[in-house]
């Protein structure tokens, strides 16, 4: 890998490790003689490597200037020292440990200096995107109970793209087609963030004078869907009072109007105030462009609201001793539904809503049990949960190109398929309920061509019957050169059934991690992709975070095909990349046991494949060490308590829309627990998390 | 994290951006920048690749990799190559730059925000302004920057708008539209006759009905909240404002809206639609509902469709080709007809003593640089115009590769158009870690 150092970079080692700072604590006083103290810190901690003697990563850190406003270069070095001492990673694990309380005053004492002269550092928000999320040290949410009061910021989070055509699609009672990216579709202005994480956080998104048109644009579609009358659907008695008569509608009807969609879009009825705007707007409109185009116009603006484009979690009430307030009733209702639905808030919430029985973390507890039995209440979002998590829908978006999927030996090569047959094994141990996590990791049961198994079945008679015509045995397997799905699972065509889910052989799968379409989703165009599949590992198991890729480096390894990418990825192994690549490529190259389609393999070029790697830093010594391949490794690993508490905390970031804090950590922990106690159950564990303080209760900051 | 425009603009005039001379944005500066005389950039990114090859006169043999200074020619004595000659005619007005460094920008497979911004490429958040951001900060109009995406007919119905080009500071992305209708009812509404007008007067009150909602909940928030939902709150402002700035102008934008055609309103294929926003961005300049316009074809990502030109290869494969591949030649040369189309419906509206071309800059280029797997260390653009005499034109510019002294970087090439529209910067993005990137200043070879 060539690369280019900058005159300020950087530190070379970048050792990555869980950080010491918690992300949203607050930062402590500086001492008195802070930049006294700094100094020291720097002598010795930093410069053995970086002093005059020595200049790791051409960093010399002896004579710097202080961080003063025209200090110049000192700034951005000063900087990149803030930077890597918030990551944790330095100084490097195997050197002294300051303590944590001087790390923390020389973080604060620099970032005020850095502040003050004007020089622009990552701010806090940077910090709550979720690829930051393991910078908040493990140790410190699980070492030691935890007590005490937790809450999360009153806030708005704009609703996701599912969330608002579910909405919307439920108001035109179906008959507006809402299927993504279809050219008959009623597009969602919103989109959600393409990089791999959860997508959908409250902090991240907002909503401009573009979308607001389309919105508009929306709006008046949706409700001419309501006007129109099929004989599944008619409009709703309310609108059709108005729509089917040709007479100026009298005021009670305009209200009832405006009231219906209020109560439709909103789950509430307009406040006095709001029902006098909106329906003399209503009126206005109809006067003027008529009962069926006035009513269009006129009702447009209810979704539009704030309320229907955000959810909004602001609490209500006397604030606790601690400083927190409930979400309202309608707030927590909301939260709930679209926790688990794509929809607002079914009768059951609203009804507890109303009557006052939806207010406290045990009423919450009730009624997600409640919805979490009801098998008639689709909830997408759980499912949506593992895929975001694992990763492994992203398979259709790694592009293959024709001629690699020809020198592959696939006749075609459809993806989606692929993340079918893992949402089939995702919902089949949700399901089962028992141990979901290391199900999930260890399985060696697989959903292989489920899609296929279906049409298969349904055309049983079909394909019969052409024997017969022909005079020909019916084919005896659905797989051809259009179809090689079972290829992918090294599954022959003959052994293949559609009583599923088959068995695989243990010794060549294990789990999602192992399945195709988690492989493909963590492939290349052309190749394997060891880095980003270790940096998974490190990332969503360990609890472990690798910084951004320097700028300064080209992250791209050697145009060699003849040569195995283990060998290509020596480059990394030079001294000043190893210092994060040590922490994703041995994580990551087990998988090489599988090609870049996920086929389990035992040769690569001709040569017998080179599967090993290792666990390093794991923060769980008994994780740490050599591993023969990718199942050897994802074993062990599922039988980490660490590897759990992970999972539980990328689980508050899905359901919480935010990174966790050190005052979440009594809500961690009780996840934790439920989960654990409950031999592994997801739904006590979202059960606890839904219920918890962190879910129910906002911190209010009053403007 | 994103901020709204409106907030971001704010804070540039308060003196938070790097600019030497800034010009706070506002409506009131329209006055100040029509005083220099009217200015018009427009930029065009094809994704995939711009092949050095591609903009490389058949007759001059350069190695970039051997250069110690910058070879700077007269274009006139040499042939376009192939995929750039139904530029021919207007050899006189285009300059080649070639070996323009954007290593730092990683357009490997694309950069979005990155290949406009000349700072490390990002697909959810930019790092910084881009350039057509801040050429629309320094020319405003009722739409500062028009900015379209082209992709696959499906892609752009079912994403209307996205976010992938343009930003008009760190976290503050600009909607690019990729629904022609959309923009046209955004941009020339108003110009719709009889009823149509009235319900656009309609929707204003809907929009001023809505926006007392955002700003009852607005006082509810805390400062963080608050901020987050300024571009909402605001956006209805911005609507409003926008609306009334186009009610003034109703009949220029009826004089020059584009007819409401079936490949408007009932498309066939993904040129269709690409075509009817081509309409819009001639008619937004000439209208002067804009000075600033972008297209993205490919929305800067490594995918696309060209279903109508007949390519072999589609979508991502196409980027796997080279620049010998007979498709390649075919979509090359389909975009510099789409260039001429701007450049001769330009010619044709009178400004001044001369068109208004002789007042339009356009910067045609990749945003994944010189190749779909590029490294950005030699990055062509064309540029066509010269701006009312502020840029050089009729020339073959090719600089040394970095890390040579004469090299220079893409953030160089933007720093200068600012300087041609009036707007001067020490740099473009140079900061922070970006600074070794380049030295401050323009490129000579570009200004006059």
């Amino acid at each position: 890998m060539k690369h280019r150092l900058a005159n300020l970079a950087i530190f070379a080692a970048l050792l990555v490790s869980v950080a010491w700072c918690g992300a949203a604590r607050a930062e402590p006083p500086a001492a008195p003689d802070a930049a006294g103290a700094a100094r020291a810190f720097l002598k010795q901690h930093c410069q053995r490597c970086h002093g005059a003697d020595r200049a790791e990563g051409e960093l010399r850190l002896h004579q710097l200037a202080a961080p003063r406003a025209g200090a110049g270069p000192a700034l951005d070095i000063w900087a990149q020292v803030l930077e890597r001492l918030e990551a944790g990673d330095m100084p490097p694990r195997k050197e002294l440990q300051p303590a944590r309380q001087d790390v923390e005053q020389l973080v604060a004492w620099l970032r005020a200096e850095l502040k003050s002269a004007g020089r622009d550092v990552a701010s806090a928000a940077d910090r709550a995107f979720p690829a930051k999320a393991n910078l908040l040290d493990h140790a410190m949410l699980f070492a030691a109970p935890a007590d005490g009061a937790a809450a999360s910021d009153a806030r708005l989070w704009r609703v996701s793209p599912f969330g608002y055509l579910g909405l919307m699609q439920e108001l035109s009672q179906g008959k507006l087609n809402i299927r993504k990216e279809s050219s008959t579709s009623l597009a969602s202005p919103f989109g959600l963030a393409s990089d791999h994480g959860f997508r959908d956080y409250a902090f991240r998104y907002r909503v401009s004078a573009s979308e607001t048109e389309q919105l508009a644009l929306n709006a008046k579609k949706v409700i001419a869907s309501m006007l129109e009358s099929r004989p599944t659907a008619r409009p709703p008695q309310a609108l059709a009072a108005i729509v089917s008569s040709t007479g100026a509608p009298t005021a009670e009807q305009i209200d009832r109007a405006v009231n219906h969609l209020f109560e439709q879009a909103l789950r509430r009825p307009p406040s006095a105030e709001e029902r006098e705007r909106y329906a003399g707007f209503l009126a206005k409109n109809v006067a003027q462009f008529g009962n069926r185009d006035g009513l269009i116009r006129g009702l447009a603006p209810v979704l539009l609201h704030p309320e229907a484009v955000f959810r909004v979690e602001l609490g209500d009430g006397a604030a606790d001793r601690h400083g927190r307030v409930a979400l309202s009733p309608l707030e927590l209702a909301t939260a709930l539904s679209l926790a688990l639905t794509d929809q607002r808030p079914d009768a059951t919430l609203l009804r507890a809503a109303r009557e006052g029985n939806l207010a406290t973390p045990a009423d919450a507890r009730r009624e997600v049990e409640r919805m979490l039995k009801d098998a008639a209440l689709a909830k997408p979002r759980i499912l949506r949960f593992f895929q975001e998590y694992f990763g492994y829908a992203d398979a259709p978006g790694v592009f293959k190109d024709e001629p690699v999927i020809r020198a592959a030996g696939f006749g075609r090569y459809s993806p989606q398929f692929l993340v079918e047959d893992t949402d089939a094994l995702v919902l089949l141990i949700l399901k089962e309920d028992r141990q979901v996590l290391r199900e999930l990791l260890i399985t060696d049961r697989a959903f292989v061509a489920s899609d296929t198994a279906t049409s298969w079945v349904r055309d049983k008679a079909k394909r019969e019957d052409a024997a017969r015509k022909t005079g020909q045995a019916p084919p005896a397997h659905p797989f051809n050169k259009k179809n090689q799905l079972n290829d992918h699972y090294n599954v022959a065509a003959e052994r293949w059934t559609t009583e599923q889910p088959l068995r695989l052989p243990q010794a060549e799968r294990a789990g999602i991690l192992t399945q195709p379409a988690w492989l493909t989703a963590h492939s290349t165009n052309t190749d394997n992709h060891a880095i980003l599949r270790g940096k998974w590992i490190r990332d969503r198991l360990l609890g472990g975070s690798v910084p951004d890729t320097p700028i300064t480096v080209e992250a791209k390894l050697p145009d060699e095909p003849e040569q195995t990418l283990r060998h290509r990825m020596r480059v990394t192994r030079e001294r000043y990349c190893w210092q994060c690549h040590q922490n994703m490529d041995p994580l990551g190259l087990p998988f090489e046991m599988f090609d870049h389609f996920g086929r389990h393999r035992t040769q690569e070029l001709r040569q017998p494949v080179n599967t090993s790697g290792a666990i390093i830093a794991s923060g769980d010594a008994a994780l740490d060490g050599p591993v023969k391949d990718a199942v050897a490794m994802i074993r062990k690993l599922a039988e980490s308590e660490r590897v759990h508490q992970v999972f539980v905390r990328h689980a508050f970031r899905y359901w919480l829309g935010r990174n966790e804090t050190a005052d979440d950590a009594p809500t961690l922990q009780a996840a934790y627990r439920a989960y654990r106690d409950s031999d592994g159950s997801m739904n006590a564990l979202i059960v606890s998390l839904l219920s918890s303080d962190s879910f129910v209760y906002r911190r209010v900051t009053r403007p | 994290m994103s901020i709204s425009r409106r907030s971001a603009l704010k804070q540039l005039a308060l003196g938070s951006g790097v600019a030497l001379s800034p010009a706070p944005w506002s409506w009131a500066a329209t006055a100040a920048a029509e005083e220099r005389g009217p200015r018009r950039v427009v930029f065009f990114l094809q994704n995939q690749a711009f092949y050095p090859e591609h903009a490389q006169p058949r007759e001059l043999k350069v190695d970039p990799r051997k250069l110690d200074r910058v070879e700077d020619v007269a274009l006139k004595d040499h042939a376009l190559p192939a995929p750039i000659d139904p530029l021919e005619p207007i050899k006189d007005r285009i300059t080649i730059l070639q070996g323009i460094n954007g290593k730092h920008v990683g357009p490997y497979h694309g950069a979005p925000f990155g290949a406009l911004g000349g700072y490390r490429k990002s697909d959810s958040m930019p790092l910084g302004e881009t350039i057509d951001c801040a050429l629309g900060k320094a020319l405003p109009a009722v739409q500062p920057a028009l900015i379209f995406g082209w992709e696959a007919l499906d892609r752009m119905k079912g994403s209307p708008i996205r976010y992938a080009s343009s930003a008009w500071a760190k976290g503050a992305p600009a909607p690019m539209f990729c629904d022609p209708v959309l923009a046209f009812n955004n941009l020339f509404g108003v110009a719709k006759p009889g009823a149509a007008r009235a319900e656009f007067d309609a929707d204003t009150e809907l929009f001023d009905l809505v926006k007392q909602d955002a700003e009852r909940l607005d006082r509810r928030l805390s400062p963080e909240e608050r901020a987050k939902f300024a571009s909402y709150r605001e956006g209805f402002a911005e609507i409003t404002e926008r609306r009334k700035r186009l009610l003034a102008m109703a009949d220029t934008l009826a004089k020059h809206a584009p007819p409401l055609t079936d490949k408007f309103t009932k498309p066939r294929f993904d040129m269709d639609w690409w075509d009817a926003s081509l309409d819009i961005v001639i008619a937004a300049l000439v209208a002067r509902v804009t000075n600033v316009a972008t297209i993205a074809s490919g929305c800067c990502h490594s995918g696309g469709s060209w279903l109508g030109l007949g390519l072999q290869n589609q979508g991502h494969s196409l980027g796997h080709t080279g620049p010998d591949n007979p498709d390649w030649l075919v979509l090359r040369r389909h975009n510099m007809q789409t260039l001429l189309r701007i450049v001769r419906a330009l010619e044709a509206v009178p400004e001044g003593q001369g068109t208004m071309m002789d007042n339009t800059l356009i910067v045609y280029t990749s945003c994944h640089a010189e190749a779909q797997h590029s490294t950005g260390d030699k990055w062509p653009f064309l540029l066509i115009g010269n701006l009312g005499g502020r840029i050089r034109a009729g020339r073959y510019v090719q600089y040394p590769l970095f890390p040579a002294k004469q090299g220079r970087s893409i953030n160089a090439l933007y720093c200068s158009l600012l300087h041609a529209v009036g707007a001067p910067r020490d740099h473009f993005n140079l900061e922070g870690s970006l600074k070794g990137v380049d030295r401050p200043g323009p490129l000579a070879e570009v200004l006059t």
